[in-house]
């Protein structure tokens, strides 16, 4: 505690004065007696007749005092050089991820998190206002930017960690964009570090990092995919990663279930520290790759680990539909080759002019999707998904796109569902020509060269699809397994024939086109609760409340499509919602983070000392005593 | 402690002191003196002085001058000696009351100096009813004129009458009015002292100067009920009524506290002096009934029988 003007103590002179006053003030009531002989032997008694005897008595005298003596202390200006702040406006960035549920010490990350900030807001001084922003795999601002120190506290009770993984990134830029608007703010990032690096542009707003969390052990499920078997046989193989980003090896069993019920299980003895164990389960014809069956993934660690969140993954198999498909160009072995392994798939093989005839035909079944192998139609057909192989669909890029000889591959998508199991690192150099295809909207790249993408999707008013923007036929791409991977990851995107729902991780969006008739999606949740949702416009659902782990169902029916009995026809969708993130998996508090380039280490270094004012408290108090010494001089 | 007389300080209050059923009540009661007493005329009580009434009490050797119808001529028959036959003579009891008039017994509720003229009044009565010699000596700073001793019931009235006509005068003078009335009292009889003692010079030397003789002093200590137990608070200014001295105290639950210690000790102190002076104490309070003090207490105490 300091005094920023002790001289004004030079006030409590007032006190004796007061209490002079007090004495020459005094009214005493004149009583007449028949003698004061045995009341001066009373004040014989120094105890009765001392001075404080009278003051005690004198509630008035008393208050009097203690308006002074607040006054003085107030007008001396104790301050506390108390805890940290930079700024006046403190953005505080509370981590609510998975991660931050790990417990430790009997409390979780989270709770220390809030204990950190829960602080800083205590130590605000007079003038600082704060605001809280709660970030997992998106940022919300939970409270206005306040000074109500009783709105941030209960702000800060309400939050409690999720099971979402973690991206700075919006949190960064939710506060730049409040911190912008503000003079002089700080943002303070409580969290176990335990994200991607963010590389966005340079941010001019002062950053703190307050890292919390000890633990480091945590084996978890990072990746599940499926893939259904080529060939007649069918089945399918599901793929499971179990990383183990801790410093102690971890042994478990991996199990699958299809159901309720068990189907598979495998034992790791110890994946090695910073090691990953990857599993594959193989089903045939036992009862897996059947329609809508849903398969969880369940690994137990032997010894127990700090994040149950990432201990299970559900993937969904949905019923398989038949594909119909022309393949219009000329002679392809490769592809014919290709094309014929693909399970519930019809080919047609036209040459260019035959499907011209026949789309230029009124009454001709359209397929689900056209293979345009080295040519391309002169008008878009409505209605079929489209694979341009070395040519470019017409109307969609104008100009015509650039061609480039041998463009080096830069990169690829390796998380787009068309790319899961392809390789395109052996075409590097090996195209002898490609167009390099602009962005559009609607449109993600898949395969990056310098210049541009050459493997692009695309999507129109009337049509899409995807485009190669270069002749595969002149590559080693046919002779590679990749191929007939992307040509049945390509048919099943396109042709909406997709085996298995691999679901999305928390906070991601669902979309479902379900038709134009759609009113609404009747969803439920993994807790089991039921909530009507209203189409939009187009009659597609979207939502992005998909903050629990589990099964989302979504069902729904068109007005305009009915079954033989005229009764809406009804539809159903499962998506599995799992965690499925490294990141969130190595729990490891990490000591320093990296913002837009910068590294962030705990915040004491950048701390500064902060004033905590004292005066307004102690001159509300005078006032208040004044009050009462008011109240109780008129009531006497 | 009354804040004002009931009646103004001092004067006399038009009620009579004793009223007429209390009288009757009263009749057939006598002093009681703890030893017989030497009275100047015969009374209706027994005295140490041999004399000649019709009770016989002891004999002596004649001697010339002797009235010689006192001889005992049957011891002369049987001895041959001559001897006068001496009778108890009854005699008359001087009882003196000094009632304190002084401004202090001016107050409390019953007022007390009309308290102290009742008092005075019935133990006259009862006195003069059994043909005693009965002397009211007021006093305040002096002892102002007395009512001289009269005899007989037929001064009953007159007497009393003169009491309630007594007012109360000015402040205490308890050694000077005291020592003034033993040098002009009677050396032997019952002397009844009623006052509240309140004294700033002290009680001891006055009371040490009416004891140490052949009477039978008795001492009603009267207080009010105010004065034992006061109903004050706050901050007050506390005026004598007797000499305007003032205290200054602001009282509360500790001073009052303190002050009935101070009353506890004050009586405590009367007392012890009344015992080391052969003096009979009576403490009362104006809060007690009058006719229960003289019907009870005092009957009690075997000063009236």
């Amino acid at each position: 505690m300091t005094w920023l003007t002790p001289s004004m103590a030079w006030f409590g002179l007032l006190i004796p004065a007061v209490l002079i006053l007090w004495f020459l003030k005094m009214k005493r009531r004149d009583v007449e007696i028949s003698s004061t002989l045995l009341w001066a032997m009373v004040l014989d008694d120094k105890r009765v007749n001392s001075p404080f005897q009278r003051f005690r008595k004198s509630l008035l005298l008393l208050l009097q005092l203690l308006v002074i003596i607040l006054a003085t202390l107030a007008l001396m200006q104790p301050e506390k050089q108390g805890e940290i702040v930079a700024g006046r406006v403190h953005l505080l960035l509370l981590d609510v991820s998975a991660s931050m549920a790990v417990t430790e010490g009997g409390s979780t990350r989270f709770d220390r998190a809030q204990a950190l900030a829960k602080q800083r807001i205590e130590n605000m001084g007079a003038g600082e206002s704060a605001v809280i922003i709660a970030f997992d795999h998106g940022a919300r601002a939970v409270t206005p930017v306040t000074d109500d120190r009783g709105e941030l506290r209960r702000a800060l009770e309400v939050l409690e960690p999720g099971v979402s993984a973690t991206r700075i990134g919006p949190a960064i830029e939710l506060a730049v964009s409040i911190g912008e608007r503000q003079n002089d703010a700080v943002a303070v990032i409580y969290s176990d570090g335990n994200f991607e690096a963010w590389e966005g542009k340079l941010i001019s707003l002062p950053l703190e990092y307050e890292p919390v969390g000890t633990g480091t052990e945590n084996a978890g499920i990072t990746s599940l995919s499926a893939r259904p078997e080529l060939g007649a046989e069918g089945g399918l193989r599901i793929f499971v990663e179990v990383r183990n980003p801790g410093v102690e090896p971890a042994a478990g069993t991996l199990s699958l279930h299809l159901g309720d019920v068990p189907v598979r299980v495998a034992e790791h003895e110890g994946i090695e520290p910073g090691g990953r164990w990857s599993h594959t389960f193989e089903i045939k014809g036992d009862g897996g790759g059947g329609g809508g069956d849903v398969l969880e993934v369940l690994w137990e660690p032997r010894d127990g680990d700090a994040l149950a969140a990432d201990d299970r993954a559900w993937i969904v198999v949905e019923p398989p539909s038949t594909v119909t498909l022309w393949q219009v160009g000329p002679p392809n072995f490769a592809l014919d080759d290709a094309l014929a392994v693909l399970p519930h798939t019809h080919v047609h093989t036209l040459t260019p002019e035959a499907a011209k005839e026949r789309l230029a035909a009124r009454d001709v079944d359209l397929p689900d999707l056209i293979i345009w192998d080295r040519t391309a139609p002169d008008e878009m057909p409505r209605g079929p998904a489209h694979l341009f192989l070395g040519a470019l669909p017409p109307g969609v890029w104008d100009p015509e796109p650039p061609l480039v000889e041998r463009p080096p591959i830069i990169s690829w998508d390796q998380e787009h569902p068309l790319n899961r199991f392809v390789r395109y690192s052996y075409l590097d150099g090996e195209i002898p020509e490609g167009w390099v295809l602009p962005d559009l909207p609607h449109s993600k790249a898949l395969l990056d060269s310098r210049g541009g993408a050459l493997i692009r999707t695309f999507r129109t008013e009337s049509s899409e699809g995807i485009v190669v923007g270069f002749d595969a036929m002149r590559t080693r791409w046919p002779l590679q397994t990749s191929f007939p991977f992307f040509l049945q990851a390509a048919v099943a995107y396109l042709g909406r024939s997709v085996e298995t729902v691999e679901g999305i991780r928390p906070g991601e969006l669902i979309a479902i086109e379900g038709g134009s008739g759609v009113e609404s999606y009747r969803v439920t949740d993994p807790a089991g609760r039921t909530r009507e949702i209203k189409a939009s416009a187009d009659g597609w659902f979207r939502s992005a409340e998909t903050d629990q782990l589990g099964l989302f169902s979504i069902a729904w029916h068109d007005a305009k499509v009915v079954d033989e009995t005229g009764k809406p026809f009804e539809w159903a969708r499962i998506v599995p919602v799992s965690l499925l993130s490294l990141a969130e998996s190595s729990i490891t508090p990490q000591g320093k983070i990296s913002i837009a380039g910068g590294e962030l280490t705990e915040a004491s270094a950048n701390r500064t000392l902060a004033r905590k004012v004292f005066w307004p408290w102690l001159l509300a108090l005078a006032v208040i005593f004044l009050m009462g010494e008011w109240y109780f001089y008129h009531r006497r | 402690m009354a804040e004002a007389s009931p009646h103004p300080a001092g004067a006399p209050s038009r009620e009579p002191l004793l009223d007429k059923e209390f009288l009757a009540r009263i009749e057939r009661l006598s002093l009681l003196s703890r030893a017989t007493l030497t009275g100047r005329m015969r009374g209706g009580r027994r005295s140490r002085r041999r004399g000649f009434s019709t009770e016989f009490a002891d004999h002596r050797d004649y001697v010339p001058g002797d009235d010689i119808r006192y001889l005992d001529w049957n011891i002369y028959g049987r001895l041959d000696r001559l001897f006068i036959k001496l009778f108890e003579e009854e005699e008359d009891l001087t009882v003196c009351i000094l009632v304190d008039c002084s401004r202090s017994m001016a107050f409390g509720e019953p007022n007390k100096f009309r308290y102290a003229r009742q008092v005075a009044a019935a133990l006259s009565y009862i006195a003069l009813g059994t043909e005693d010699r009965v002397g009211i000596y007021p006093f305040d700073r002096t002892m102002r004129a007395p009512f001289p001793p009269v005899r007989g019931r037929r001064n009953a009235m007159r007497l009393i009458s003169w009491l309630g006509d007594l007012e109360a005068g000015a402040g205490t003078g308890l050694l000077e009015s005291l020592t003034s009335f033993a040098s002009a009292a009677p050396a032997r009889g019952m002397v009844i002292l009623i006052s509240d003692l309140l004294d700033p010079a002290g009680y001891k030397d006055a009371l040490r100067t009416i004891a140490g003789r052949r009477t039978d002093v008795h001492l009603i200590h009267l207080l009010s009920p105010d004065e034992i137990e006061p109903v004050v608070a706050g901050d007050l200014r506390l005026v004598d009524a007797e000499d305007g001295e003032t205290i200054e105290v602001s009282v509360g639950g500790r001073i009052l506290e303190a002050y009935r210690r101070t009353v506890d000790e004050f009586r405590a102190g009367v007392q012890e002096t009344c015992r080391r002076f052969d003096i009979q104490p009576l403490f009362t309070s104006t809060g007690t009934p009058f006719d229960e003090l003289v019907l009870g207490y005092l009957r009690a105490r075997q000063i009236i029988g």
